[in-house]
C-alpha cells in the first residue's frame, strides 16, 4: 500500500497561497524527504499530513484513509515529532510518555513498558524522573522521538528533528532514525538541512514557493540538476581575463554561474575539469575547489541563491 | 495495539488524567490555600463585618455568608483554572499541539479542560464546606448536596473561561474579564448581602445572572430549606454548564488549525 497520495493539493490562508498544488506520493517503508527553504510550504503540507490542517483542495489520503473523513484513526496511525517541541514541561519524562500512550488508549501497564523500552532506545533512563526543563536540546529531541514511537506508528512524521543540535547530538539521532528505517518504518522528514536529507532520506520533493521542483533519490537528483563535479572560484574577479580564456576551453555541456565573485561550473561527468585546466588557473593565482556535486548544489540551482526571509 | 482509534470518552479520560497527575504535584499547596483561605474570610468577615451587620433573614451574617463563600470559592477557583491555567497549556506551553498529534482531537481537549476547572472549583468549595462545618454553620443533612452543586456551578465557569481563553490573545486580556465580568456578576449574585434590597431592575437582572443562582441553590441546601424551585437553579446551572462549550470547541479549533 502507499502510504500518502497527495494529489493537487492546495492551502490558502486567506489570501496567502502557502501550498499551490502538490502532487507526490509516499511509499511503505521508504523514509521521503520535504526539502525546502523557509516558507516553501512544507510545514503546512505536513500539517495536512497530519490531519491538523484542512487542504483547500485537492485529494489527500493517509495510510488509505481520506484526511477529510478519518482523521482520528489517520492520528491513532502517526508517530509525529513536531517542529520546535511540544513536551508537556508540568510531567517528567516518564509521565510524558506515558500520558501521551494514555492519548493513544494504551493501558497502563503496556505505557509503562513501552515507555521504558523506548527511554532505553533513546538513552535517557537516567532521565526518566527529570522534569522536561531540565534536559538538554538533544535530550529534548530525543523524548520527542520517543514519544512519537509510543503507539507504535504506522508513519512517522519529522519536522526538522535535529535543527539547533549539536554535530554528536544530531549524528545519535540520524542513527536511531536509520535504525527505524532499517526496520521498515515509514517516515516523511521535513528539513533544510542537506545532510540530513542525504543521510537519511530514499527519496525527497524539492519545495518551493509552495511547489514541489522536482522529485527523485538524493543521487538522481544529483545527477539530473548538478552532474558530477562542481568547480567553483570565490575570488573570480581576481583574474577575469584568464577565467574567460580558460573557461573557453571547457566542454560546452558545462552549466556555468557567476554570483559577485563567485563562480560555479557544473559538469556532468568526473574528468571534465582536466589537470592542466586547473593547473593554469592556479598559475594565475586563483583559488579554487573541485568537489562531487552535492544535494546542496542541486537546491541552489533550483530554488536560487536570494535570501529568503 | 487495537485497530481502532480509542472512543472519544476515553479521550475525554486521558485528557483528564493528564491534567490530576499534574494536579497530584501541587496537591498540598492547593488544599493547604483552600483551607486557609475561608477561614480567612469566614473570621475576617463573619467577626468583623457581622458586628456591625444585624442578623440578615433571621441568621447571623456569618451563617448567610457562609454558603456564598462556597460559590465564590468554587466558582473563582474553576475561572482561575480555566482562564491563566488553560491558556498557559493552549499558547507558551503548545500542550495542546501535542495532544493533537494523537487522537485526541479538539472538542476533548476543551471538555477535559473544562472538567478539570470544575474540579479544582469543585475542591475549592468543598474545602470551604469543611471550615464552614468546622463553625458549626451548617444546619442540615442537605449540606451534603453542596459538591453536587458545586461541581454544577464550577463547570460553567469552567467552560465560559476556557471560551475567553479561547479569543484571549495574551493573559493582559484576562483584566477585563476579570473586572468588567467575573467582580460584577460576583458582586451582585447575594454572596455578600441579599438582593431584595436592591432597585427592581437590578434584581431583575440578577435572574440572568449564574452566580445568583448557585448561591440561592446552595443556601437552599445549607440551611434546608430545599423546595421545588431549587429546580430552577439547577436547570439554570445546567443550561450554564453546557452553554460555552460549542463557541469554545469552535473557538479554540480555529485557533490552532486555521
Amino acid at each position: 500500500m502507499t502510504a500518502v497520495i497527495a494529489r493537487d493539493l492546495i492551502k490558502r490562508f486567506g489570501t496567502l497561497e502557502a501550498v499551490r498544488g502538490v502532487s507526490f506520493d509516499v511509499h511503505d517503508g521508504e523514509c521521503f524527504g520535504l526539502l525546502g527553504p523557509n516558507g516553501a510550504g512544507k510545514t503546512t503540507t505536513l500539517s495536512m499530513i497530519r490531519c491538523v490542517l484542512r487542504p483547500t483542495s485537492g485529494q489527500l489520503k493517509v495510510l488509505g484513509m481520506d484526511t477529510q473523513s478519518h482523521d482520528r484513526d489517520i492520528r491513532y496511525r502517526l508517530g509525529v515529532v513536531p517542529q520546535g517541541d511540544t513536551l508537556d514541561p508540568d510531567l517528567s519524562v516518564r509521565e510524558n510518555l506515558e500520558t501521551y500512550a494514555g492519548y493513544f488508549g494504551l493501558g497502563r501497564k503496556e505505557a509503562r513498558s513501552r515507555g521504558a523500552e523506548l527511554l532505553a532506545f533513546m538513552a535517557l533512563e537516567e532521565k526518566e524522573a527529570v522534569r522536561i526543563d531540565q534536559l538538554s536540546g538533544g535530550q529534548r529531541r530525543r523524548l520527542a522521538l520517543a514519544r512519537a514511537l509510543i503507539s507504535d506508528p504506522r508513519l512517522l512524521i519529522l519536522d526538522e528533528p535535529t535543527t539547533g543540535l549539536d554535530p554528536q547530538a544530531r549524528h545519535h539521532l540520524w542513527q536511531r532514525l536509520r535504525t527505524l528505517r532499517g526496520r521498515g518504518t515509514t517516515m516523511i522528514l521535513c528539513t533544510h538541512d542537506m545532510h540530513e536529507a542525504e543521510a537519511l532520506c530514499d527519496r525527497l520533493a524539492i519545495f518551493d514557493h509552495g511547489r514541489i521542483l522536482d522529485i527523485g533519490a538524493p543521487a538522481e537528483l544529483i545527477e539530473r540538476h548538478a552532474g558530477a563535479e562542481v568547480l567553483e572560484i570565490l575570488d573570480a574577479g581576481r583574474a577575469e581575463g584568464a577565467l574567460a580564456e580558460l573557461l573557453g576551453s571547457l566542454p560546452a555541456d558545462i552549466r556555468r554561474e557567476r554570483h559577485g565573485e563567485l563562480f560555479v561550473a557544473y559538469a556532468p561527468r568526473v574528468g571534465c575539469f582536466s589537470m592542466p585546466l586547473l593547473q593554469g588557473l592556479r598559475d594565475r593565482g586563483l583559488g579554487m575547489t573541485v568537489r562531487r556535486a552535492t544535494l546542496e548544489d542541486v537546491f541552489l540551482i533550483l530554488t536560487g541563491r536570494e535570501l529568503r526571509e | 495495539m487495537n485497530a481502532a482509534a480509542p472512543s472519544r470518552i476515553r479521550s475525554i479520560a486521558a485528557v483528564l488524567r493528564r491534567h490530576l497527575r499534574v494536579w497530584r504535584r501541587l496537591f498540598v499547596s492547593h488544599a493547604v490555600g483552600s483551607l486557609v483561605e475561608p477561614l480567612v474570610y469566614l473570621v475576617a468577615f463573619g467577626f468583623g463585618l457581622g458586628m456591625l451587620v444585624p442578623d440578615v433573614g433571621g441568621r447571623s451574617y456569618l451563617s448567610f455568608l457562609a454558603p456564598g463563600l462556597i460559590v465564590s470559592s468554587a466558582l473563582y477557583a474553576a475561572t482561575f483554572e480555566g482562564t491563566y491555567g488553560t491558556y498557559t497549556r493552549l499558547v507558551p506551553q503548545r500542550t495542546f499541539e501535542g495532544m493533537l498529534s494523537t487522537p485526541v482531537s479538539v472538542a476533548e481537549v476543551v471538555i477535559g479542560e473544562a472538567l478539570y476547572a470544575g474540579l479544582k472549583g469543585t475542591f475549592a468549595g468543598c474545602a470551604v464546606l469543611l471550615v464552614a462545618t468546622a463553625f458549626g454553620l451548617m444546619e442540615s443533612p442537605w449540606a451534603l448536596a453542596v459538591p453536587a452543586l458545586s461541581v454544577l456551578g464550577a463547570l460553567g465557569f469552567a467552560g465560559i473561561s476556557v471560551l475567553v481563553s479561547g479569543i484571549s490573545r495574551s493573559y493582559d486580556a484576562f483584566n477585563y474579564f476579570f473586572t468588567l465580568g467575573i467582580t460584577p456578576l460576583f458582586m451582585f449574585s447575594g454572596i455578600f448581602f441579599p438582593l431584595d434590597r436592591l432597585p427592581e431592575w437590578v434584581r431583575v437582572a440578577s435572574w440572568f445572572n449564574p452566580v445568583t443562582h448557585a448561591v440561592e441553590a446552595m443556601r437552599a441546601a445549607c440551611y434546608g430549606e430545599v423546595d421545588p424551585r431549587i429546580m430552577i437553579h439547577i436547570g439554570a446551572l445546567l443550561l450554564f454548564a453546557v452553554l460555552p462549550l460549542l463557541p469554545a470547541v469552535r473557538l479554540i479549533r480555529r485557533r490552532l488549525m486555521p
